[in-house]
């Protein structure tokens, strides 16, 4: 069965939806059959892998909500072994998701239970908000991916609340869930981003803080405005250097079967 | 050494020696310092919802828990699924 990353954190703008693009695509590049699910509302991560948000029909809140719905109809593929389920804003269906009363949160597992075979890897993206498509993300989750804004004095404001919840999800569906904290626009030159860092690892503990940071880097943003991961946008880039590593550390961590197919990460310009 | 010390000690073993029991364990010990919000549904909610017919696809799930012969009941019983079985 494939391992499934749920990058959750209640503050916005800590880099949820940059890290589920770059991982998504590293994922695929590395040999993978992945999928990545946009959550979110914003459709950030849909956007960026190059799905027109003004005329998406098939959503992932559109498939939560109706009983019928069949997840491959409802798959993209915009890349070589990356398939994604887009979303982009429809206060209706998100309504409609929030008034489901019996096992809403399961919804996701639901639809995702036909098509796992098919992958290796699930990469999901979800909103700020602990709402009813956050508890959809997480009810899946093998491990939680807690992206910590490395250069923000408000970055550990929140976690207790996501805590919170990540706690009632994993005790009712999910008992081996992992969490880790994964520090994003770090800058190892400030003082300020050095002490986050600090707390981040004193608050989690050395066990479930990522090793690798990824840090501050134009090249990430320029490359999302382009509907491209970093690695694809620059062979140079610190950011590529940065998600090649990270790949590498979940890799080795959660997929213990080395794929024949792998291909280098990044390929020379 | 009796045998529960040896347990003991073949469980911490096979915890320092596998990472991945060893995130397990540190994500229950994080997650013990913080009281779990209600935000998810809880066994007897799912009943109270599937019968008070307020849920979604209530017959099917009522007929999946309670898979009676439709001519033993009527069509009341059949979408609250409350009757005594």
């Amino acid at each position: 069965m494939p391992h499934v990353y749920t990058l959750a954190n209640a503050k916005g703008g800590c880099g949820k939806s940059t890290v589920a693009l770059n991982l998504a695509v590293c994922f695929a590049r590395a040999g993978y059959r992945t999928l990545a699910v946009d959550l979110d509302q914003q459709g950030n991560l849909s956007a960026a892998l190059g799905a027109d948000l003004n005329k998406l029909k098939f959503t992932a809140h559109r498939l939560l909500i109706d009983d019928q719905a069949e997840m491959g109809s409802f798959l993209v593929e915009p890349r070589s072994r990356l398939k994604l389920l887009p979303n982009t804003i429809d206060v209706e269906a998100d309504d409609l998701l929030e008034a489901k009363k019996v096992n809403r949160e399961l919804l996701l597992r639901r639809k995702l239970r036909p098509v796992l075979r098919e992958f290796d890897l699930v990469v999901i993206d979800t909103p700020p908000a602990m709402r009813a498509a956050t508890l959809n993300g997480l009810a899946v989750a093998d491990t939680v991916l807690i992206p910590v804004d490395g250069s923000s004095y408000f970055a550990l404001l929140g976690l207790n609340q996501l805590l919170q919840v990540v706690a009632a999800v994993r005790d009712a569906h999910k008992p081996d869930m992992v969490i880790r904290a994964l520090t994003t626009m770090f800058n190892r030159r400030q003082n300020l981003d050095k002490q986050i860092r600090r707390q981040v690892e004193a608050f989690f503990g050395p066990e479930l803080v990522l090793e690798t940071p990824i840090h501050k880097n134009v090249g990430i943003a320029e490359a999302a405005a382009l509907h491209k991961a970093v690695v694809e946008y620059s062979a140079i880039a610190s950011g590529t250097f940065d998600f090649a590593k990270l790949t590498q550390e979940l890799l080795q961590e959660t997929v213990n079967e080395p794929k024949t197919t792998r291909q280098p990460l990044v390929q020379s310009e | 050494m009796n045998q529960k010390q040896l347990d003991s000690l073949s469980s911490s073993l096979s915890k320092a020696i596998n990472p991945a029991a060893r995130k397990i364990e540190a994500t229950a010990k994080i997650l013990e310092r913080v009281e779990p919000l209600p935000v998810v549904s809880k066994p007897n909610e799912e009943i109270a919802d599937r019968t008070s017919g307020r849920g979604d696809n209530v017959e099917a799930e009522a007929d999946r828990q309670f898979p009676l012969r439709a001519e033993a009941v009527d069509a009341a019983v059949e979408i609250t699924g409350t009757h005594p079985i």
